[in-house]
């Protein structure tokens, strides 16, 4: 135990690797804050570097990386609308609104320290209850990855703002989009027109700049002559008594966060938005309506998204299996150091472990450091003349377009969005719905058939099957639940 | 507002520090043929198996021949998009492809790809191949692959098996193995070999392949179980493990690969100066080391023998597709 304590302690007491640590976790958040480059193109380019290097420097800079990378997604996404990574989606609903307000430095720093309190949760889930989570990973079959995403579609309801069947069609869009490209069951193109481009589907990250960066840029052209609100930013550290009020979300949403990050089929993102649509629904009276600036809807997926980070590290400790894309690349990298991620890397190397869960929370300590420092000077961004900061989010939302796949027809598929998402916009149609039918559609589209097979595509046993699993039940009972009280009868006999 | 135009003034110049910084760090180095350096396409993303391999072969044909190798990723339609733009660049040695299995399993199955493994592009060398591993779970009762194929006979249909994708090397090689014992074993295909196997251990399916890297960690664990590695040769990261040819199934012979190709028509001596750089980079004892890791083995030769490979690869894909009848019209 104690030598477990040292390992633990290891990266707080070496200058270097406390130097290491603090430079990925500080070019993590840049590196999220720009729509397009990804946390997992900076840690696999940074892996080719860290060959010769020390095992330990490496997994230092690493957490610092992946950490702030999660976290800065979000700060594109209150200051421009432009979320900076999938898993920031949620918060450019509520959070950019808050900028709208005058209100960006109080949003950020609240988004920072439930970010610190998700990545926590995720950290303390790693180190006390691996084996427990990654049982509960294993269980999950296709038939509950299908339920999932039935359950996060739901949040349609809530996003389309007033009209339920604008809010359907937009999601419907968005689940037709994510249908683009080759079958994931028969490699058959489906929706390509013939076009080999369109056989690798659209990439969503280039709708989701085009619907909220490119959009909004549009959007504001027609309050050119309205001055940029003035913010706010005497208060940016938020109060014991606000964080209060938030803690118990964020910690019913980073449980989220480290059970969905914890799936390999599944991560930040749809953790993120599973958590909003958990805090839409579960939270009576938010700060303001959903959408508009409500500080749940910050809370909610800023906890969950980091939460997912030590979710996603779960599979790999124990089982060896990545939990997503980023821990995939660690996985190599452990490989090309002599490690053997999985079952034996408790048993053989416990002290690695024990470095990890250390070095993740030391990156914690750093994101919550950066992550106050310099917010004013950021909201001022918000600020920025629109004749000078329309064109420069334009420039930016090009750059991460085309960074995503190197290809122009990235930048394109972002211009003809953003003026669809300005379309949409201009007739009362939401944008959110259709980017969660982008994600969801998919795994949905994926885990029925996977689920369907293996019932030997018998109907019956497909359903069956719901019903003698009792995780699927559990879940099941749960989506039904969620459904049922939104209906009228439910509210009328909870009100008697 | 003067404050907020200090905060501009200091960010405008914050800005182009770094932008000039930038563009000073990004002055390409001189390459091995002109002043311009030499691109590896990788078409996938970065931080897949691939994307570590480009990088690797990058960073050591750039020390071996003193110029500047770069990676670029293109990705999409399981690497089709990167490949067919390798194929339409000038074949002057400047834009090389990293090949792996899909240049022939995606060509053979899905005639859209957009490009001829054989005829697009001049063949550079072989990097390294490496096995999959058959394997399955305990619970399932099977011991070896006679044991597999006589359940799928007895059963059909029974026995559930995850792919890393369809039209990959993990589908065909069970495609293959479906032709030659003329059995049924249900295809499911996933997102890469992770979730697979994640299903595999939770007994939604009950048979996956996997390099061995992947899948090493849960059979060392004793909850998985390497039936064969889907070679005609055993591997040496796994000596315990027979190979086909042992299992019963001659000239059965499935590889995972890398090697490097050059637009069609790149001028011989080009490839001939490459050809010689890379055989020196896979012969690197640092580079064997990573080999050993990805359980690969050196492949060291020239373009003629990547030729022979990739046409057998593709040809043996291309009678499994309509043998199978998978091709898609």
């Amino acid at each position: 135990m104690s030598e477990s304590l040292q390992y633990f302690l290891m990266v707080f007491t070496s200058p270097y690797l406390l130097f290491l640590t603090a430079a990925g976790t500080f070019a993590g958040i840049y590196i999220g804050a720009i729509p397009g480059l990804s946390v997992t193109m900076a840690v696999s380019i940074l892996i080719s570097f860290t060959f010769k290097w020390n095992v330990n420097d490496a997994l230092a800079l690493i957490s610092g990386i992946y950490l702030g990378g999660v976290y800065g997604g979000s700060r594109s996404a209150i200051l421009l609308n432009i979320p900076g990574a999938p898993s920031a989606i949620a918060t450019a609903l509520d959070g950019y609104p808050l900028a709208k307000r005058g209100e960006a430095g109080t949003a950020i720093g609240l988004t920072t320290v439930v970010s610190v309190l998700g990545g926590f949760v995720g950290i303390f889930a790693l180190a006390a209850a691996a084996p427990a989570v990654s049982s509960l990973a294993l269980m999950f079959a296709p038939r509950d990855y299908l339920l999932l995403a039935i359950w996060g579609l739901l949040l349609v309801g809530s996003l389309s703002g007033g009209s339920l069947a604008k809010g359907l069609f937009a999601g419907a869009f968005g689940v037709l989009i994510g249908m683009v490209g080759l079958d994931p069951m028969t490699a058959e193109p489906r929706f390509t027109f013939g076009s080999v481009q369109m056989t690798g589907g659209i990439a969503y990250v280039a709708a989701m700049i085009g619907f909220f960066g490119v959009a909004e840029v549009l959007s504001q052209l027609h309050e050119l002559h309205i001055k940029a609100v003035k913010q706010n930013v005497s208060k940016i550290i938020p109060s014991w008594a606000l964080l209060r009020r938030y803690l118990p979300l964020g910690a019913r949403t980073s449980a989220i966060g480290v059970v969905v990050g914890a799936l390999p089929g599944a991560g930040g993102d749809i953790a993120a938005l599973m958590a909003y649509d958990h805090a839409k629904r579960t939270v009576k009276n938010p700060s303001r309506p959903f959408g508009e600036g409500a500080y749940e809807g910050l809370v909610a997926p800023e906890s969950a998204n980091n939460a997912a980070v030590g979710g996603a590290y779960i599979p790999m400790m124990t089982l060896g299996i990545p939990g997503d894309a980023v821990t995939a690349v660690i996985i190599g990298a452990m490989y090309i150091h002599g490690l053997k991620p999985g079952p034996m890397l408790m048993i053989e190397t416990p002290h690695l472990f024990w470095f990890i869960v250390g070095s993740l929370v030391l990156a914690n300590c750093f994101l919550l450091v950066f992550g106050l420092t310099g917010i004013r000077m950021f909201a001022k961004l918000v600020e920025t003349p629109k004749a000078i900061l329309l064109p420069l989010i334009l420039v930016l939302s090009a750059v991460g377009a085309y960074a995503i796949n190197n290809s122009a027809t990235d930048v394109y598929w972002m211009l003809g969005f953003g003026v669809f998402g300005y379309l949409l916009k201009m007739y009362g149609y939401q944008v959110g719905p259709v980017i969660l039918g982008m994600i969801l559609g998919p795994l949905m589209d994926k885990s029925y058939r996977q689920a369907m097979i293996s019932a030997e595509g018998q109907v019956g046993q497909f359903a069956i099957e719901f019903f003698t699993s009792p995780l699927s039940a559990i879940i099941l009972a749960a989506l039904v639940l969620t459904m049922l009280s939104q209906t009228p009868l439910w509210k009328r006999w909870r009100a008697a | 507002m003067s404050g907020i135009r200090g905060v501009s003034r200091r960010w405008c110049l914050g800005w182009m520090g770094m932008l000039v910084g930038g563009l000073t760090c990004a002055q390409p180095a001189p390459s091995v043929f002109s002043d311009k350096p030499v691109k590896i396409v990788v078409p996938f993303a970065p931080g897949a198996g691939t994307d570590a391999m480009g990088r690797l072969m990058a960073q050591k044909l750039g020390e071996v021949m003193g110029g500047s190798f770069v990676v670029e990723n293109r990705t999409g339609a399981s690497g089709a998009i990167g490949t067919q733009y390798v194929a339409q660049q000038a074949a002057d040695g400047h834009t090389l492809l990293l090949v792996a299995s899909p240049f022939t399993t995606v060509a053979a199955s899905l005639p859209t790809a957009g490009y001829d493994p054989i005829k697009s592009f001049t063949p550079v060398g072989m990097i390294a191949s490496g096995p999959l591993v058959w394997a399955t779970t305990p619970q399932t009762g099977i011991a070896s692959m006679q044991d597999l194929v006589a359940k799928a006979k007895s059963q059909p249909g029974a026995l559930n098996y995850g792919s890393a994708g369809a039209g990959g090397v993990n589908h065909l090689v069970l495609e293959l193995l479906k032709a030659r014992t003329g059995t049924f074993i249900t295809h499911i295909p996933y997102r890469g070999v992770a979730p697979a196997a994640m299903d595999m251990v939770s007994g939604q399916v009950q048979l996956v392949t996997g390099t061995i890297p992947a899948l090493l960690p849960l059979i060392k664990d004793g909850r998985v179980k390497p039936l064969a590695v889907t070679s005609a040769k055993r591997s040496s990261a796994m000596p315990e493990v027979p190979s086909m040819a042992e299992a019963g199934f001659k000239g059965f012979d499935v590889q995972n690969f890398f090697a490097l190709a050059a637009p069609a028509g790149t001028p011989a001596a080009v490839i001939e100066k490459l050809n010689a750089a890379l055989n020196k980079v896979v012969s690197l004892p640092e580079v064997q080391a990573r080999f050993k890791v990805d359980a690969v083995d050196a492949m060291p030769g020239t373009p003629a023998a990547q030729t022979r490979f990739i046409e057998a690869d593709y040809q043996a894909w291309r009678d499994v597709v309509r043998t199978q009848n998978l091709k898609i019209e």
